[in-house]
């Protein structure tokens, strides 16, 4: 797997993963590693909760649909599927809008509160790209940094870029 | 005219050059050779195009070409390898810069040049960025009769500020 990054006078560092025909924009000093089918990003410890670190991660995968109308469907089943998963879920917003790259994406950003009182922040984006690809977001965050680590999520959520595949 | 929002941008990208870079909607690569891609508006697509006749047979000469021109072994190759790209292209110039781009030293000169083939028309306003990341070197130049010069100019000084130099295993950069 051929991965390049590099660092702009902006505070982002760009992440080409060519295996995955994906180039990302991710914030200066999180570290990245390759997980299977996807690349995963981790931002500073946060000891005002607990050392956890912020992650981002997006994965590839086959779709069983394409098009506007499989894409409305899943992402709304996804919804309802986040909601039911946590007894605690707040869906704080979503967002419709199309890459550079002409794929479509589709955000839900959401939180929720465990047993214990710890409330984890969480994005979800869904991209479909072709009839055999889509690659799905996940990111997550709790503490005092929360409201900015999503931010930052979406953030490479929107530089995100595809590559053709090489002929 | 305002550079689009990203919902109205394309990305480009081509394996020939290793640069990524996104330009407004109906913009499309035209040619690609050995370490070069060349790009250009789409003729059957007006939607994002001004309305008058004029105006689009204008906006049909602009070109933005990106080009992977190999290795230096100077850390000041760009600013070199830009001064002789102005001369060769007879460009007066009218303003230049340095910027950091994806980590890559990047000169832009902006002026004016009657295009190499007289045929294809008159003064043009030419954009010419030379990044320098390491020892490679990508020239990236915008190219638009000078009556669009002003959008013109935003247009590939945003393209420009957009690009990723990506170095692929395999990959001519």
């Amino acid at each position: 797997m051929s991965t390049d990054h590099q660092t702009d006078a902006t505070g982002s560092v760009s992440l080409t993963v060519e295996a995955l025909e994906l180039s990302l924009l991710a914030p200066r000093g999180w570290t990245a590693e390759l997980i299977e089918e996807g690349v995963r990003l981790y931002g500073p410890a946060d000891e005002q909760a607990g050392g956890a670190r912020p992650t981002w991660s997006i994965t590839r995968a086959r779709p069983d649909g394409f098009g506007q109308a499989w894409f409305a469907e899943f992402t709304a089943g996804a919804v309802r599927t986040l909601s039911a998963s946590f007894d605690e879920c707040v869906i704080d917003g979503q967002d419709r809008f199309t890459l550079s790259s002409r794929t479509p994406v589709h955000v839900v950003r959401y939180h929720w509160r465990a047993p214990d009182g710890t409330v984890t922040h969480q994005l979800q984006a869904t991209i479909s790209r072709s009839p055999v690809s889509a690659y799905v977001v996940h990111a997550a965050t709790r503490g005092p940094r929360a409201a900015a680590d999503v931010e930052r999520f979406d953030a490479v959520v929107r530089s995100l870029r595809f590559l053709p595949p090489r002929l | 005219m305002a550079m689009p929002a990203s919902d109205e941008l394309i990305h480009l990208f081509s394996y020939e050059t290793g640069v990524s870079f996104e330009l407004p909607l109906g913009w499309e690569q035209r040619h690609e050779a050995a370490g070069l891609a060349e790009y250009g508006l789409d003729p059957d697509d007006d939607d994002e195009q001004d309305d008058d006749d004029g105006a689009l047979e204008l906006d049909a000469d602009a070109r933005f070409t990106v080009m992977a021109v190999g290795e230096t072994a100077s850390p000041d190759g760009f600013l070199q390898l830009a001064g002789e790209l102005a001369r060769a292209a007879g460009l007066t110039i009218t303003s230049e810069r340095d910027q950091q781009v994806d980590d890559a030293d990047v000169h832009i000169t902006v002026g004016r040049a009657l295009p190499a083939d007289r045929a294809a028309g008159g003064e043009q306003l030419v954009v010419q960025a030379v990044a320098q990341r390491g020892a490679s070197l990508w020239v990236l130049r915008g190219s638009a009769p000078v009556a669009t010069a002003d959008r013109h100019r935003r247009l590939f000084d945003a393209a420009i500020a957009s690009a990723r130099f990506i170095q692929l295993d395999g990959g001519r950069s």
